[in-house]
Parts: C-alpha cells; sequence; structure tokens
C-alpha cells in the first residue's frame, strides 16, 4: 500500500483543498472587510444625519432663547430631552456654546476611558472627530460632533453618541456567515473533489489489481471496463501492450526452446568422443567375433559363442544409442512425479564412460528417503547433465566428484554435485549465471550452460546455489519443491 | 445508496488516513488546525473591534481678528422668523466683517418697534427696516436712511402682493368681498396697502370683510391662505416668489415702492457708515465673485445697493398720509 503522504489521492486533496480553502478565505475576508467598512461608513453617515437633524431646530432654540432673551440651557435641555425620547439609539447628547461651554446636556461620558473628548477644555475646533470607542458606561459608542452654524457665525457645538453595539452585531453575523459558508464550500468542494479523485484512483487501482493478476503463461488480456476518457484510453493502451508482451514472450520462448535444443547439442557433442569410445569397444569385439567366424565358418560351437558376444555387444551398443537419443530427442515437456536419484543416474550412465577417461573418483550419495519431485524429467537431467559436465570438466585427472540427493527443508529437496577443481573466485561466481560467460576454452563450451539451467530450476520454483573454495572444492547445490506449481514450465 | 457507500468510503479513508499517518504528520495536522482556530479568534476579535476615527474633511477655523475689533450691532425688524432672519441676513453680516476695523454682529428682536428701541437706544448701530416704519420712525426720532436694496430689475423698489390658491374663484380685489384676509405686521408697508389704499379704491369698506387678521411674519400668510385658513393675503414679491410653487396666484400687486432700507440712528458713527457703504455698494452680479458671495444671502439684498434718502419714502408717505 503506498504511505499516505505520498498517494495521488492525499496530494491531490491537500494541494487543491488548500489552494481552494485559501482563495475561499480571501474572498471571505475581502467581503468582509467591504462589509465591515460599508457598515461603519452607513453607520457613521446616518448618524451624522441625526445629528444635523438635531442641529437644525437646537440652533433654532438657540437663536429664539437668545431673540426672547431666554435661558438657552433650560430650552436645550428640554429639546434634547424629547429628542432622545424619540431616537432611542442616542446614548447622550451634550452642547457646547462657541465658547466650548457645556451649556446642555444628558448621560454625557466623563470618564477618561477613551480617546473620546468629554471635557470642554480638550475640546478644540481642529481636533474634533467622529470616532467609535468602547465606553466603560455605554459599552460601543459611536460619538460625532456638529457645529451650529450659520454663515461665519458658530452659535456652538453639540456631541452626540449613538448606540454603536448594532453595527457590531451585524459584523458579528456577517463573520460567522461568511466562516459558515467558507466551511461548508470548502467541506462540499473537498467531498466533490475527493469523488472525482476516488473515482480516477479507483480505476487506477483497478488497473493495478489486473496487473497484479496477469498471468503471462496464457495469453489472456485484462478484463477492464473501457470508460471514454483517458483512463479509459489507457487501459486499451495498455492492453496493447499486454498483447505485444505475449506475442514478445512467445517469440523468446522459442529462442529459449532453440537456445536449451543448442545448448543440449552443444552438451552432446563433448560426449561425442566417449560415446565413440563406448560404441568403439563392442565394435571391435565384434569386429573381432566376425574375423573369427570367417576364419573359421565351421566351427559351429565357435559361431554361437561368438554370435552371443555379438549379440551382446550390438545390444550394449543399442543402450548407448539409445541413452544418447534418448537425451537428444525433444519431446514435449511432461510434469511428471520423478525419482531425482533415477535421474541422476541416468546422467551420470551417460557419462560413466567420459568420466572414466579422466579415471575421476565418482561417489554417489544417493539418499534414498526423498521423495518423487513433480518435474519434467527431460529438463532436469538436461541441468544434471550440465552440471556433472562442467565438473567433469573442472577436475583434474584422477579428480573426484560426489553426487548427493537429500531433503533440504520440509518442503524441498535437493542434489549437488561437488568437484575438487580448482574452485571459481568470487569475482567470478557473480558473473557465472550471465548467458555467453564462459572460462573454457573457445570452442569448449557454448556460455549458455548454467544460464539455461538456472532458467529451468527456477522456473521449476528451485534455485541453484554456488560456494566454491578455489583449490579445494566447488558445491552447485540445486534446490527444487517436492510440489512444482508452475505446470507450463515453458510453454 | 450512493449515500452509505460515500459515508463507507470516507470511513475507510479516515481509516487509512489514520491508519498511515504517522506521528509527524499527526502532530503537523493538529498544529495546523489548533493554530488555524487561534487565528480565526485573533482574526474576530480584530474584524469586530470597529474603533474608529474619522477627521472631518474641512474643519471649521474660528475666524478670530473680530476679538480685536469693536463690535457694532446690526437690527432686523421681525419681519420673518428668527432663523430665517439668521440664514439670510448672517452672510450679510459675515460681508461687512471682511473689513479691518469694526466687528459686527446681528441682534433681532421680538418686534418692529423694538428695532426701533434698540436703534434709539444705541444698543444696535444701523437696522434693516421696512419702509413704511422708516417713515414714522424717521418722524419721531430723526432715523436715517442709508442704503436701499435693488429688486431683479436693479431698480430701488418693491412691491406688495396680493395672492391666494390657485383654485380660489378670486381674481381682483373685488372678490374679496365677504372673505378672510391674511396680512402681515400692521408696521409694514404690505400690513397696509390693501386695507388703507386699494379697498378704497374698489369700494370695499373693512365691514365688508369677514376677517382681516395681522400675523407677525410674512411667511405665517403665505401659509394661512395655503392651508386655507383665509382667502387672500399680502405679502413683500420678495416672500411670494420664495413660495410660489405653492399653487398660489396673483391677484393684484402694489405699484413699486421704495426697498426697504438700511438706517441709521441720527448721531450715527459716520466711519462706520462709510464702511458698510463702501462694502454694500460694490456688490455687481455680474462678477462670478459677487455671484457667489451673494449665494445664501437673503433674496431681497442679492442685487446690490443704492444709496438712500430720506425723499425717496416721500410714496410711501402718500399712501400712509404721512408728511
Amino acid at each position: 500500500m503506498i504511505p499516505i503522504q505520498h498517494s495521488f489521492k492525499t496530494r491531490i486533496l491537500f494541494v487543491t483543498g488548500s489552494v481552494l480553502i485559501l482563495i475561499m478565505m480571501l474572498i471571505s475576508i475581502t467581503i468582509l472587510f467591504q462589509w465591515r467598512t460599508i457598515l461603519i461608513k452607513k453607520e457613521i453617515h446616518n448618524a451624522q444625519s441625526v445629528a444635523n437633524a438635531f442641529v437644525v431646530p437646537a440652533l433654532d432654540a438657540m437663536i429664539y432663547a437668545e431673540q426672547r432673551e431666554l435661558l438657552k440651557g433650560d430650552l436645550l435641555e428640554t429639546y434634547i430631552d424629547n429628542f432622545m425620547q424619540k431616537v432611542t439609539d442616542i446614548k447622550y447628547i451634550q452642547i457646547f456654546d462657541e465658547n466650548f461651554n457645556i451649556i446642555a446636556e444628558k448621560d454625557a461620558v466623563f470618564s477618561n476611558d477613551n480617546n473620546s473628548l468629554n471635557k470642554a477644555d480638550n475640546i478644540r475646533l481642529d481636533n474634533i472627530q467622529t470616532n467609535i470607542y468602547k465606553s466603560t458606561k455605554h459599552g460601543w459608542v459611536l460619538e460625532t460632533y456638529t457645529h451650529l452654524v450659520i454663515g461665519d457665525k458658530r452659535w456652538g457645538t453639540t456631541k452626540i453618541g449613538f448606540d454603536a453595539k448594532p453595527v457590531r452585531n451585524e459584523i458579528k453575523e456577517i463573520f460567522f456567515a461568511l466562516l459558515g459558508l467558507t466551511v461548508i464550500i470548502s467541506l462540499v468542494t473537498l467531498s466533490v473533489l475527493f469523488l472525482l479523485v476516488n473515482k480516477i484512483t479507483y480505476s487506477l487501482n483497478t488497473l493495478v489489481n489486473q496487473i497484479d493478476k496477469i498471468d503471462f503463461n496464457t495469453n489472456e488480456g485484462i478484463n477492464l471496463t473501457a470508460s471514454k476518457d483517458e483512463i479509459g484510453f489507457m487501459f486499451e493502451r495498455f492492453n496493447d501492450l499486454l498483447k505485444r508482451l505475449h506475442r514478445s514472450k512467445d517469440q523468446l520462448s522459442i529462442a529459449q526452446k532453440q537456445v536449451y535444443q543448442s545448448e543440449k547439442l552443444a552438451s552432446i557433442g563433448r560426449l561425442a568422443s566417449g560415446i565413440a569410445h563406448e560404441i568403439n569397444n563392442p565394435l571391435n569385439g565384434i569386429k573381432s567375433c566376425i574375423y573369427a567366424i570367417q576364419k573359421n565358418p565351421t566351427n559351429n560351437e565357435q559361431i554361437n559363442e561368438y554370435l552371443l558376444l555379438i549379440n551382446e555387444g550390438v545390444t550394449y551398443i543399442d543402450n548407448v544409442i539409445k541413452k544418447l537419443l534418448g537425451f537428444v530427442r525433444q519431446q514435449p515437456h511432461k510434469i511428471n512425479f520423478q525419482n531425482l536419484n533415477e535421474l541422476i543416474l541416468n546422467v551420470y550412465r551417460l557419462l560413466e564412460y567420459k568420466l572414466k577417461q579422466k579415471n575421476a573418483d565418482v561417489q554417489l550419495q544417493l539418499s534414498e528417503d526423498i521423495p518423487l519431485i513433480k518435474a519434467d524429467a527431460q529438463l532436469i537431467q538436461e541441468v544434471i547433465m550440465n552440471l556433472l559436465i562442467n565438473s567433469y570438466d573442472a577436475i583434474l585427472q584422477n579428480g573426484r566428484i560426489i553426487i548427493s540427493t537429500g531433503f533440504y527443508t520440509n518442503d524441498t529437496v535437493f542434489f549437488s554435485i561437488t568437484d575438487n577443481g580448482p574452485g571459481i573466485a568470487k569475482t567470478e561466481i557473480e558473473k557465472l549465471f550471465d548467458p555467453f560467460y564462459t572460462t573454457k576454452d573457445p570452442g569448449k563450451g557454448t556460455g549458455l550452460g548454467l544460464w539455461v539451467s538456472l532458467n529451468i530450476i527456477e522456473n521449476h520454483n528451485g534455485k541453484i546455489l554456488v560456494k566454491s573454495t578455489p583449490n579445494t572444492e566447488t558445491v552447485f547445490t540445486v534446490i527444487l519443491p517436492i510440489e512444482v506449481f508452475n505446470e507450463n514450465i515453458i510453454s | 445508496m450512493f449515500g452509505l457507500e460515500f459515508v463507507s468510503e470516507m470511513n475507510k479513508h479516515i481509516k487509512n488516513i489514520f491508519s498511515d499517518m504517522r506521528k509527524k504528520h499527526f502532530i503537523i495536522i493538529i498544529s495546523a488546525f489548533l493554530l488555524s482556530i487561534f487565528a480565526t479568534v485573533l482574526f474576530y476579535e480584530y474584524v469586530v473591534d470597529i474603533s474608529t476615527v474619522i477627521y472631518p474633511e474641512v474643519n471649521v477655523v474660528e475666524k478670530t481678528n473680530h476679538l480685536k475689533k469693536p463690535v457694532y450691532y446690526v437690527g432686523v425688524i421681525s419681519r420673518y422668523p428668527p432663523n430665517i432672519i439668521f440664514n439670510g441676513y448672517q452672510p450679510i453680516i459675515d460681508y461687512l466683517n471682511q473689513n479691518n476695523k469694526f466687528h459686527f454682529e446681528l441682534k433681532l428682536s421680538t418686534s418692529y418697534s423694538e428695532t426701533v428701541d434698540q436703534l434709539i437706544n444705541g444698543n444696535i448701530s444701523i437696522a434693516f427696516f421696512g419702509s413704511l416704519l422708516y417713515i414714522n420712525a424717521h418722524k419721531q426720532y430723526g432715523i436715517v436712511p442709508i442704503l436701499k436694496p435693488l429688486n431683479e430689475d436693479y431698480k430701488p423698489f418693491f412691491s406688495s402682493i396680493l395672492f391666494t390658491s390657485t383654485n380660489s374663484g378670486i381674481n381682483s380685489i373685488k372678490d374679496i368681498t365677504g372673505k378672510k384676509i391674511a396680512l402681515p405686521s400692521q408696521e409694514s408697508f404690505s400690513g397696509n396697502w390693501l386695507i388703507k389704499y386699494e379697498l378704497k379704491k374698489v369700494g370695499i369698506s373693512e365691514k365688508d370683510i369677514v376677517e382681516i387678521k395681522n400675523f407677525p411674519y410674512h411667511q405665517n400668510v403665505i401659509f394661512q391662505v395655503t392651508h386655507g385658513n383665509y382667502d387672500v393675503g399680502v405679502v413683500k414679491d420678495k416672500v411670494f416668489r420664495d413660495y410660489k410653487n405653492r399653487d398660489l396666484k396673483i391677484v393684484a400687486y402694489s405699484e413699486p415702492v421704495p426697498g426697504s432700507p438700511i438706517v441709521a440712528a441720527k448721531n450715527y458713527d459716520p466711519e462706520v457708515i462709510k464702511i458698510i457703504k463702501s462694502l454694500l455698494l460694490k456688490i455687481d452680479l455680474s462678477r462670478p465673485y459677487y455671484q457667489e458671495l451673494v449665494k445664501n444671502w437673503d433674496e431681497e439684498f442679492i442685487y446690490g445697493f443704492v444709496e438712500a434718502n430720506d425723499s425717496d419714502y416721500n410714496l410711501i408717505r402718500k399712501y400712509s398720509g404721512t408728511n
């Protein structure tokens, strides 16, 4: 399984999701600030409108009071009371005269808990401002100043504090609405993205599963429902690739067969002198018998004796030829239960004469306890032949070859061929199974023997181990499972 | 069943995430989540902190040079409500204050006679008067005219207008028999013209009128007629123009009489009068500066002034029978 941090799905979801959430956040923040600015401006505008509405009659009242020589403050405070009863958003009102002396007020803030100008001494014409601040008495307040002016004559100034809590609540609502919207849209989009990515990765996983199920021993394609999108296109191309692979494999199999056969023939070539000698001896005997019969054709007793010898010689030759043909002939490969010891003996017998040429001390240490194995006899014999010829080539005159069999594990058996030849250097061992690699003189080896042997054994789900101690001994151990799972070793 | 499959797929995916997730990734994700919550809270606090300071685009700059100048008060007869007087006359005072020697302030009164008293008592130096009030005050207290305003034809006259509602059947002075009449102050020309001169001309006596009532301000007369409380009314032509879009029609108007003068007490300060005259006689509406200057002035004075002489008001004297 692919780790989550490397998963295609996770990466797409993470990258796209992050970008999406970021964009949504930017949009939401922009909208929020736009709304916030608009709401605050609107609130200030409304406050200033109300303040202006208050100023006109307040100014009239001041003029009226002056004309009638009434007390301005009393008149204005009455007016402030009435106004505040009607406009409930107002928290406090102060009216200053032209010298910024307070002449009328209601609920004004006198604490120094804010930057508000709440003392007449602090007010100057050049620092009058509209501001929003948090007051300990009234909470959030929007404070606005308006001058009572006609022409160049300033009669005074009003300071009105409005309740700013509603606008703050509106901003809060917008904040939570946008936050909710951002979360919901992000979740919905991520879910949709998840489904889409899931669909794509599902198709890819299906392809991967089908790839895992591909059996190169059959020519079956993969079973995928191709859609009309890019994934479907990929499936089609993959099926085409698979067909080409099958074709290549068939061609490779044919070539491999030819190589096997060539290698086999090469082995036979190397046996030829031994075979010739093996046939030559009985032939000389037959020739001597025939000569003796021709010399004395009337001696029936001798003739009968020689005919028996001739028959024995011909039978011997027939056996040699049969063994040879049996090894060379291309027969259909079959998996059957085989006795490994018997297969070894068959090959040994074929090479016995050749081994005797070097007066080799061949020791057969075959375990009688090993079970039958499921294998292709011809191919296993070919492997034994290759390894035994290699050992033969390796040993000197009077050299020693030990052939042994036995259990390797509970489920596997082995056969090993040990010789006391010069051994193989460590660096050489790594290359032993490469095709066309040989240490023999030109014409004496094709360099394919061990490569073919390894292929055969691997196709039987087995393996070949090599252990060599230079100038002491070399051991080739072939391990084979008792049951061979691959029914078609070479198709 | 799509929903169940989706939930099951999600569960599987989440399980995969947690089973695959290394401790390092888990810590990173949890940290990022906590950090985003912290950032959201901070951002929330920032957003809901609506503390704002907005400086006004144009600051009011108090002109303080007047503090060093002697103050002279300018009176206005109570022909209009005080706020209207301030709105229309304060800009004229602001203009007069452009001089370097004196500072002028408006001083209102509650009646025409109070303005006369203020002038005699020296509480005010000059005053915006009515024509009829002037001839009486001149006769009694020697008050002198300084300037008189020009009308839209640049003539120093005005007219009083008899008006009624557009849908009224009154089309001439003869039609007002048996009607109710609203008039401005008895001390104004408009408050006397119709009753004392025009009705006599057409042979209507006061007995033929159901009701005649004087109101403090010209605007009161307009509102009384538009509200239907009175059938006809008389106001200065300037006031009628201000309200002519209120379904009003002219029934008759007086011949042009000399405009309401700016007057001074007999013992006026010639330096003050000189400055006032020099400033107000300079007004020339053909020049953009003055067009802009008079924009907020009472319409009666926007066309400028000419010097006034007592003899200019003989026509009024003829109407009132005063010598």
